[in-house]
């Protein structure tokens, strides 16, 4: 027992090949690394484990979505599973809510390095190393799609003699409402388990919750819509009898960004749109940039939703030329009014006290048309009172053009 | 809120003008047509609202570029308020306490209304109601409702550029509309990535199959190795099938020879060995039995055919005379041919020199030895003779010459004739001349003296050669009779002839000498003259030049004298010649009358034709000894052939030539010889082989002795039962030993798994066959079923490598996400625009609901009042119809186009004061018309006077008109605007 230190990777949510939000209208070329983007980052992944001659990877759940149902995910898997095997680097592996062991329809069959947790009770899996005791290994694996009893105080360490005890735990802290609260635990519960390290998954934004045990989410390596920005990644851990060390190593292909720029100074499309290209971050990694942009209409500029989404169609021509890329898939126009000019009076008074339900019932048409409901999900509040305010904008826009004439 | 002032700085047709109102709430602004009016009312829109920079351009006046004005308002709670505009964009609010206020503050004064909803509620002309008379009645109520609500007929085009846009996005069974085509796009793209994805879900059904099959490809292949063993078992049956079956006979067979598995074969070769050579002597003692047959025989044949004695006898003597007869033949032909050659030789001889004389001629000549001496001197001295006569013509004919050329020179010299002196000269000369012709004389002496010698020396060599020659020619002869050896006689003629040659040879040589001798003697006394003449002559010349010529003329008288008596001596000679000449002819007739072949011959060659002579008689002799010798061997040869012919008779034979009979005499004599020779072979040949007969038999008989003692210790009564034994000992013991090659044969082709089991079953023959066959045919089977499954292994693994790298499932699912996000958009978008729909259908519903109502009701009252109350019902409009109003007596309903042009003016400005009163309550605007009673009657007037004077009660009312008795009617503030 000289050297008794392990060296991991701990990563989690992986999402492979799972569906991309709020793209639209992208680019063939640039498509196809989003596409494979999360397949990039499973390269990475793997790079990093060789790289830094990993004793073996915890993978906390979420590998892949049984909604995309890809073979082609559970494939990649393999292949990557199958590069570790060369440099005899084994892999723990969980099963989350995305890729629960019964919603599986593929079986694709792992090599022998590959350690899953067999189900929904809590299990050690050893880790040797050159023969030798190196460190125990708990976790789970979710069987169906929710757990929702706290797994947290089934962990208990085994009595043998093990250097290291690191739980897998794929699930949420009993507090937090963002998500749904799969597997819900207190941090209390957890530091009572004398564990040497908690590799947590479930939650996409990278966090950790203690020090020292670390209890840590990862967050998920590839960043698929809006709300996930910034780097993506896994943490590269290294535990040994004294001290822990830990290491974020960022893992994705693309990088999703939301911007907010002011154009408000701009007199013309072409200030505005060197404006908008000089104040764009840039990234080490191609990024999916979200703008939120806050523009006034003045007398030789007047920007309104066609002519921005013509702007940005130019500025991704250039951007998509650079290296690395960036594309702009979104722009939100915040434009400055006057508030006098906006509102048609009569509208206004018959519509404040006005009760709303008149609106769902139009939209029935196209939400529950036979072959659109297939495709359309059902509008949440939000989207439907941002709808009602779009709405409410377009016809006081409308009606102030009309009588202008 | 109440208009006070107005100052105009440029407007239309108005320039620097101001119009103060008074207190007085009913201001009517009075003018003519054309006066202004209207632009006035729009002056104080434009001073309320402003206007569009377009609309600005409209209304600048013509003659001045200021454009603008100000108002001053009285506001119930803000007071007085000063409004300045100039041009469009020019404006300044001013408040009661003179402060400078934004436009938000002063929307705010008038209830936040647009210009738009401020004329169509406080606002209207006769234009409008010229409008509603155009209207239709469908669209009446229509109108009126956006009248009601906003004032214009915005709402009313929104509403349809709304509805014509959302056509455009969607229709709920149409396929055009861009939602439509968006939908059928992603519901084919769905299609195709459900059926993708139908063919994903089948890879663990597919892995599933390859386990399956795997598990039958192991199952087939255990059952085809079973296969095999059992195969292989049955072959080796069938490989060792014969193996036993041989097995089984060997044992049988052995069974039976059991008796002689004892018999011993110890002197089996002994006894072998002298049977066969009891055999063998046998069959020599037959063999040699037949030779000795055979040489007696042939031995009796020999002395049938052999000579008697006798004949013997006289063949053998004919035979020892061969080889001297032999010898004379030779010697015939020899001889034969030397006296063709002599005979031939004579003759050519003869023809070559053209001697005119025959053979007979020949052998009767007799040359005497002195002719040739005779005849040599006749040629000589006729040489001679001739020589001289030659020489002294010559001489005379120089010395002619001579005298003639003296005689002309000594006439010449005549003239010049010189002193005595070289006369003198010239004798010294002739005296050294005559010194020189001593010397020659000496030398030939010597010469004569040499040629001696050398005649003594030739006769000497002469005289030896010849006792030899002759003693050997003797020795010859002597030898050759005693030895009866005839070749001697002749090699002693050729030594005799040998002599005779040399000696001839040798005689003429020394004649030769002899006549050298003598010719050296005389030497040439007469050229000494010429030669001292010459010199004379010479030296005579060169006293000419050296002296004086008279002496030579001297010399010439002499020389002349001496020629002259030279000539002299000339003739004398000439005389002698012919003397001699005359002599040697007589000589020469006399010989060629005793030699007649001489007449033809010159004298020159006499004695040559005497030498050929001699030899042709020389010839002629030895002719004749080979024909004397030819003649006796020619005898000796015929009694020889006689006697030969003679035996031949005898013995019966045909006669043939000499040769013929002598070869065949030699073979005769060999043949007998031969068979002497063989008399003799055969004679010993059959002595030998009767001396081995009795060998022979001596060891036969010592062979069958020991055989007998041996075959009595091997029990055997006989040789033939001894034999019959050993063969059938010998055939146990092969048997025996084939019995062990076959055990150890199946040890070594069996496995030692199944040596037990596969030895000890019964043999039975066609069923390894059969068993063979159909395992063979199953395994066939079962690998062709193997096969199959490797093949669909292989077809199945393809598949779901296929499966494994098609990533365009994928591709497609994320593409027809983002599809849907984009279907999304289009939805979301057309839903703004729906819910604008909504909103404003729903606004104008709560205007029906509301206010319509109430307009209405307030309409009817003014409606009421203005038509005197002929009118005292109004009925909204409904979806069937617009709007209906009732007559009060008799209760009947009128729709508007059913109304005279007055009361529908009525019915319009009874609503819009209906709006006014309904809209306004809250806000007390000034309330303005343009010229709208145009068609009212002084009654109608009236009424309306009245309403209007009740409206300024509450509200500032500004009235437009051209109708004096309208203004006055009014009763409020009349200003007058003047053109």
């Amino acid at each position: 027992m000289v050297d008794n230190a392990v060296t991991f990777i701990h990563a989690a949510d992986l999402h492979l090949d799972s569906l991309f939000k709020g793209l639209r209208h992208v680019p063939a070329n640039i498509f196809k690394e989003i596409q494979e983007s999360t397949f990039t980052a499973l390269n990475h992944l793997i790079d990093a484990a060789i790289e830094n001659q990993v004793d073996f990877i915890l993978l906390a759940g979420d590998l892949y979505d049984h909604e995309s149902q890809s073979l082609k995910a559970q494939i990649r898997l393999r292949r990557a599973f199958e590069r570790l095997e060369e440099q005899n680097i084994a892999v723990f592996l969980s099963h989350g809510n995305h890729d629960f062991m019964k919603g599986d329809s593929f079986d694709v069959e792992y090599p022998d390095n590959v350690h899953i947790f067999p189900g929904e009770t809590v299990t050690c899996i050893p880790f040797y190393k050159n023969g030798e005791k190196a460190a125990a290994i708990y976790g789970f694996s979710y069987e169906n799609r929710a757990v929702y009893e706290n797994k947290a105080v089934e962990y208990e360490p085994v009595e043998e003699d093990f250097p290291f005890h690191i739980a897998m735990l794929h699930g949420s802290v009993a507090t937090n409402t963002e998500h749904d609260s799969y597997a819900p635990f207190q941090i209390k519960d957890l530091l009572k388990k004398q564990m040497d390290y908690w590799a947590l998954g479930h939650i996409h934004k990278r966090q950790q919750l203690h020090t020292n045990p670390p209890i840590i989410y990862p967050g998920n390596t590839q960043g698929r819509h809006r709300k996930e920005t910034g780097e993506k990644g896994c943490y590269l851990i290294k535990l040994d009898r004294h001290e822990i060390n830990q290491i974020f190593l960022p893992l994705q292909a693309i990088r999703y960004e939301e911007v907010v720029l002011d154009i408000r100074s701009c007199l013309t499309p072409s200030q505005a749109e060197k404006r908008i290209m000089s104040q764009l971050p840039r990234y080490s990694v191609p990024s999916l940039l979200y703008l939120k942009i806050r523009a006034k209409e003045n007398d030789g500029f007047k920007p309104d939703e066609a002519l921005m989404g013509e702007l940005i169609e130019l500025i991704n021509e250039s951007l998509a030329e650079g290296f690395p890329w960036q594309y702009i898939y979104h722009c939100q126009l915040n434009l400055e009014e006057e508030s006098t000019l906006t509102e048609d009076a009569f509208l206004k008074s018959i519509l404040e006290e006005a009760d709303e339900s008149f609106i769902q019932e139009g939209l029935k048409e196209i939400y529950h048309h036979r072959t659109a409901r297939k495709f359309l999900t059902a509008l949440t509040d939000e989207q439907e009172q941002a709808i009602k305010e779009d709405a409410y904008q377009l016809l006081n826009v409308l009606l102030r053009e009309e009588r202008a004439e | 809120m109440k208009i006070k002032e107005i100052t105009i700085y440029g407007f239309g047709r108005w320039i620097d003008q101001t119009f103060s109102f008074s207190n007085s709430n009913l201001i009517t602004l009075l003018g003519e047509n054309e006066s202004g009016k209207t632009t006035l009312h729009q002056f104080i829109l434009y001073m309320l609202f402003g206007m569009t920079k377009k609309k600005c351009d409209f209304y600048r006046p013509k003659t001045s570029s200021k454009l603008g004005g100000r108002m001053i308002i009285d506001h119930p709670s803000e007071g007085t308020i000063l409004i300045e505009r100039l041009d469009s964009s020019q404006v300044q609010y001013v408040d009661n306490e003179g402060a400078v206020r934004d436009e938000a503050w002063f929307r705010q004064l008038l209830g936040n209304m647009n210009a738009q909803t401020f004329q169509s509620i406080y606002s209207f002309s006769n234009q409008d109601l010229a409008l509603l008379q155009d209207m239709k009645e469908s669209d009446i109520s229509e109108l009126l409702l956006s009248v009601g609500l906003t004032g214009s007929a915005a709402i009313y085009k929104v509403e349809k550029k709304l509805q014509t846009e959302l056509q455009k996005l969607f229709k709920p069974s149409g396929s055009k509309p861009i939602i439509n085509e968006k939908l059928s796009e992603i519901s084919e793209k769905a299609k195709q990535v459900g059926e993708s994805k139908q063919l994903e879900k089948s890879y663990k059904e597919q892995v599933e199959k390859i386990h399956a099959l795997e598990k039958k490809y192991v199952l087939k292949k255990e059952q085809i190795a079973q296969t095999n063993e059992q195969l292989e078992k049955e072959k080796i049956m069938e490989k060792i099938l014969p193996i036993r079956k041989e097995m089984l006979r060997v044992a049988e067979e052995l069974q039976g020879l059991t008796d002689v598995s004892h018999f011993s074969l110890d002197h089996q070769e002994q006894i072998n060995m002298i049977h066969n050579e009891i055999n063998n002597i046998n069959r020599e003692l037959d063999s040699n039995q037949s030779t000795l047959d055979i040489y007696i025989e042939k031995k009796r044949d020999i002395e049938d055919t052999s000579l008697r004695d006798k004949e013997k006898e006289q063949l053998r003597h004919l035979l020892n005379q061969k080889a001297e007869i032999t010898l004379m033949q030779e010697r015939q032909k020899t001889l034969e041919q030397d006296y063709r050659y002599k005979t031939r030789e004579m003759t050519e001889m003869i023809q070559e020199k053209q001697i005119h004389i025959t053979a007979e001629d020949l052998e009767q000549l007799e040359l005497p030895f002195y002719l040739e001496k005779e005849w040599g001197a006749l040629r000589k001295e006729r040489e001679n003779i001739k020589e001289e006569t030659d020489r002294n013509i010559q001489e005379r004919e120089q010395l002619l010459q001579n005298k003639s050329e003296v005689q002309e020179e000594l006439k010449k010299f005549e003239k010049e004739r010189l002193g005595e002196v070289h006369i003198e000269e010239l004798r010294q000369r002739v005296d050294n001349y005559k010194q020189i012709s001593h010397q020659d004389k000496g030398q030939q002496k010597y010469m004569t003296q040499m040629f001696t010698q050398m005649i003594q020396e030739k006769k000497k060599q002469e005289r030896f050669t010849i006792i030899i020659g002759v003693i050997i020619a003797l020795a010859s002869a002597f030898f050759g009779f005693a030895g009866s050896r005839p070749w001697l006689f002749l090699f002693s003629l050729v030594s005799i002839a040998g002599v005779y040659y040399f000696r001839r040879k040798q005689l003429r040589d020394i004649e030769n000498l002899k006549q050298q001798r003598e010719g050296v003697q005389p030497s040439h006394p007469v050229d000494e003259m010429d030669v001292t003449e010459s010199e004379y002559q010479e030296a005579k010349a060169i006293l000419e030049e050296q002296q004086a010529i008279h002496r030579k003329l001297d010399t010439l008288k002499d020389t002349l004298k001496q020629i002259i008596s030279k000539m002299e001596a000339n003739e004398v000679v000439r005389f002698d010649l012919t003397e001699k000449q005359n002599k040697l002819e007589e000589n020469i007739i006399h010989q060629q009358n005793q030699f007649p072949f001489l007449q033809s011959i010159d004298v020159l060659y006499w004695q040559d034709t005497y030498h050929l002579l001699q030899k042709l008689i020389q010839l002629t002799n030895e002719k004749r000894n080979y024909k004397k010798e030819l003649d006796r061997i020619n005898e000796r040869i015929d009694q020889f052939s006689n006697q030969v012919k003679a035996w031949f008779e005898q013995r019966g034979l045909a006669k043939a030539n000499l040769e013929e009979m002598l070869l065949t005499l030699e073979d005769i004599q060999q043949q007998e010889q031969q068979y002497q020779h063989e008399f003799q072979q055969l004679t010993q040949f059959i002595k030998d082989a009767e001396n081995k007969q009795l060998a022979l038999k001596q060891k036969r008989r010592q062979y069958t002795e020991e055989r007998d003692k041996l075959l009595k210790a091997a029990g055997a009564k006989s040789e033939e039962i001894y034999f019959e034994k050993q063969a059938r000992k010998e055939r146990y013991n092969k048997l025996y030993e084939r019995q062990e090659e076959l055990r150890e044969q199946l040890h070594i082709v069996l496995p030692n798994k199944w040596q037990q089991e596969l030895t000890e079953e019964l043999i039975e023959e066609g069923d390894y066959y059969k068993n063979k066959k159909e395992l063979e045919l199953a395994l066939a089977d079962y690998e062709e079923e193997l096969d199959q499954v490797r093949s669909q292994l292989a077809e199945q693994k393809l598949r779901l490598d296929q499966l494994e790298s098609e990533e365009s499932i994928s591709l497609q699912m994320h593409q027809l996400a983002m599809e849907k996000e984009e279907l999304e958009d289009l939805v979301r978008n057309w839903a703004v625009q729906k819910t604008a729909l909504q909103m404003l259908e729903y606004a104008k519903k709560q205007y029906k609901d509301k206010h319509l109502s109430l307009v209405i009701e307030t309409a009817q009252i003014y409606f009421k009042e203005i038509t005197a109350n002929q009118y005292d019902t109004i009925y909204s409009p409904t979806d069937q119809h617009g709007f209906q109003v009732e007559n009060k007596e008799k209760k009947q309903r009128f729709r508007v186009e059913e109304l005279s042009q007055g009361t529908k003016d009525q019915l319009y400005i009874s609503l819009r004061f209906a709006i006014n009163e309904v809209m306004a309550k809250t806000s007390g605007l000034p309330f303005f018309m343009d010229d709208a009673f145009v068609h009212f009657d002084m009654k109608r007037t009236e009424k309306i006077q009245q309403v209007l004077q009740r409206l300024a009660k509450n509200q500032q009312v500004i009235l437009f008109t051209c109708r004096k008795e309208l203004a006055q009617a009014a009763n409020g503030e009349i200003i007058h605007l003047s053109t």
